[in-house]
């Protein structure tokens, strides 16, 4: 426990301490959600503004943990890297396993915390959601689901990119690119890009996030389908595992 | 129970040979040094003995061990820096503390202590990144200075220090070896080795000369050298040089030129003249006691820095 503990405070430290990761992570999510609600969304029919900057909302969350764990999960594993904290810690008594118990807590503190004040703003400007027990259950499985699946691809980046800038922007980049599809109304999507995101864990998850939360005609469909229901996450537990393993091979390995 | 046993042991790197055939024993309480040019295989020598590599072939136990087996005996600092720059230096150790499997009071415990005894206690708050090369150098050691450590190996400690930072680094690290702690430093600078109780010294993957620095000048023959100093360095020097010694005996160091062997005695006056004549000046030319670095060249024919004649 030591050692995990010595881990998680480690890198929660870098997420809180980096002025960088607070502005992309927290500041950054929150002020697009807050000139959307305040901005764009005021002229929107008053029954359905609730539920529109509701579905910001969660895009917005779906964002701000795919950033901590695409972006700032790689750049803190390339400065590790960098600095040469690996080679020291090869070197001492430490298993892997623990290391990456703390790395992957650690960043599931920060991006709860990152979660809680992007959602809190939304509701302070104005997003609805339809709540039940079963309803907050399921909103944090799937958030679960998203950290597994971006910390996978997180895991990946920063075990092949040694440069803390080339991964940081690595990941923006990607974030980026998938949430431009993201954002897309369903209705206009061409038909093979529908299914793509149907089988793209992050998609898949905001339409089940919005779908539970917000309502179907805002996810544009269904999500609850036996292919997606299985698909899910079975995708994002094994993106996370590939990751775990390159993570393992090549910031742990011995050389022989 | 010996520190570290290595036989016949060998390291290759796709095809290069980076370790060829290495023996060598160091003994409980020994400041031990490995000396070598960049690029000799002593960081290589360094990692497996640390863990951190292992060997092609041959034969390596650390207390009787496999290094693997006994990490929490060994303290090693690599060559480059791994200190949490955005960590405080009291948060580093405190992090390395229980990484060693410390509690949270222990940890505290050892780094009030271990801050105190390197002198970073009024410097302990401070993040990582603003202290000097010095300050991370004398943290980063403190890393592997926890009670169970029985070796420490410090790879290239004294690099990027100045003059003033090294001398107090390495009275530091001789304050340690009065501790009990067997110590191997990996360096390529001579000063630093003529602390050690032995130096080995390694070229092109093989160790090829072993003994305290005594025995090492007495066994080579080379108790002093001929130091000449000028304010240029080109070919026309080494070549007015060439008719006091063969070529390969003249060490082209940072400020000065050294004769290894001279042919002759008493021979100022006639270098003075001949400089003279060809309108080079001397700013000093004295007898000096050879280094460790001498050793090295007259050894190998080679340049511990680095520096091609």
């Amino acid at each position: 426990m030591n050692q995990i503990g010595a881990t998680y405070l480690k890198n929660f430290n870098f997420y809180i301490r980096e002025k960088a990761v607070l502005f992309w992570n927290i500041a950054w999510p929150t002020i697009i959600l807050l000139l959307n609600n305040f901005l764009y969304t005021r002229n929107y029919p008053e029954d359905l503004t609730g539920s529109v900057r509701a579905t910001t909302t969660i895009m917005m969350t779906v964002i701000t943990i795919m950033i901590s764990c695409i972006s700032m999960l790689p750049g803190n594993i390339s400065e590790d890297r960098v600095i040469g904290l690996f080679k020291k810690l090869i070197s001492m008594p430490i298993k892997p396993w623990k290391d990456f118990v703390g790395r992957i807590l650690s960043l599931m503190t920060f991006s709860l915390i990152a979660v809680i004040i992007v959602v809190g703003a939304g509701i302070a400007s104005g997003a609805r959601f339809s709540i039940s027990t079963v309803k907050i259950f399921q909103a944090i499985y799937f958030i679960i689901l998203i950290i597994l699946s971006s910390a996978g691809i997180g895991l990946i980046i920063g075990s092949f990119l040694k440069h803390i800038i080339g991964a940081i922007m690595t990941g923006i980049g990607i974030t980026v690119l998938i949430n431009i599809l993201i954002g897309l109304p369903y209705n206009i999507i061409p038909d093979f890009l529908k299914v793509f995101l149907k089988f793209l864990p992050f998609s898949s998850i905001n339409s089940s996030l919005v779908y539970i939360l917000v309502g179907e005609s805002f996810a544009g469909y269904n999500p609850f389908n036996l292919i997606q229901t299985i698909f899910t996450p079975i995708i994002s537990i094994i993106i996370f595992i590939i990751g775990l393993i390159i993570y393992s091979n090549l910031c742990w390995r011995i050389e022989r | 129970m010996k520190p570290v046993v290595i036989k016949n042991l060998t390291k290759k790197i796709g095809s290069q040979i980076v370790l060829d055939n290495v023996s060598l024993d160091i003994d409980d309480g020994e400041f031990f040094c490995i000396m070598g040019p960049n690029g000799s295989g002593k960081t290589t020598l360094a990692s497996i003995i640390a863990a951190t590599k292992k060997p092609s072939s041959g034969f390596i136990e650390i207390f009787n061990k496999k290094p693997e087996e006994v990490k929490s005996l060994i303290g090693y600092v690599p060559q480059e820096n791994f200190s949490v720059p955005i960590l405080s230096g009291r948060e580093n150790l405190i992090y390395f503390a229980r990484i060693m499997g410390y509690s949270k009071n222990s940890a505290k415990k050892f780094t009030e202590e271990t801050l105190e005894m390197i002198g970073l206690s009024n410097d302990a708050n401070k993040r990582v990144a603003s202290y000097s090369g010095g300050m991370k150098k004398k943290l980063e050691v403190a890393t592997a200075l926890f009670p169970e450590i029985k070796l420490l190996i410090l790879d290239e400690p004294t690099t990027g220090l100045d003059p003033s930072a090294r001398r107090n680094f390495l009275g530091f690290l001789y304050d340690l070896k009065d501790k009990g702690k067997t110590i191997v430093i990996i360096t390529h600078i001579g000063t630093d080795a003529e602390l050690a109780s032995r130096v080995a010294f390694i070229n092109e993957g093989k160790i090829i000369s072993v003994g305290t620095p005594e025995q090492l000048k007495k066994e080579n023959n080379l108790s002093k050298v001929f130091e000449i100093e000028l304010s240029i360095k080109n070919k026309k020097v080494l070549d007015l040089l060439a008719n006091f010694t063969d070529k390969e005996n003249i060490l082209e160091t940072e400020n000065s030129y050294k004769i290894l062997n001279m042919k002759k005695e008493d021979v100022e006056t006639e270098i003075t003249n001949l400089f003279k004549e060809n309108g080079l000046k001397i700013s000093r030319m004295e007898n000096v006691s050879a280094s460790m670095e001498d050793i090295f060249f007259k050894l190998t024919g080679n340049m511990l820095k680095g520096q091609n004649n």
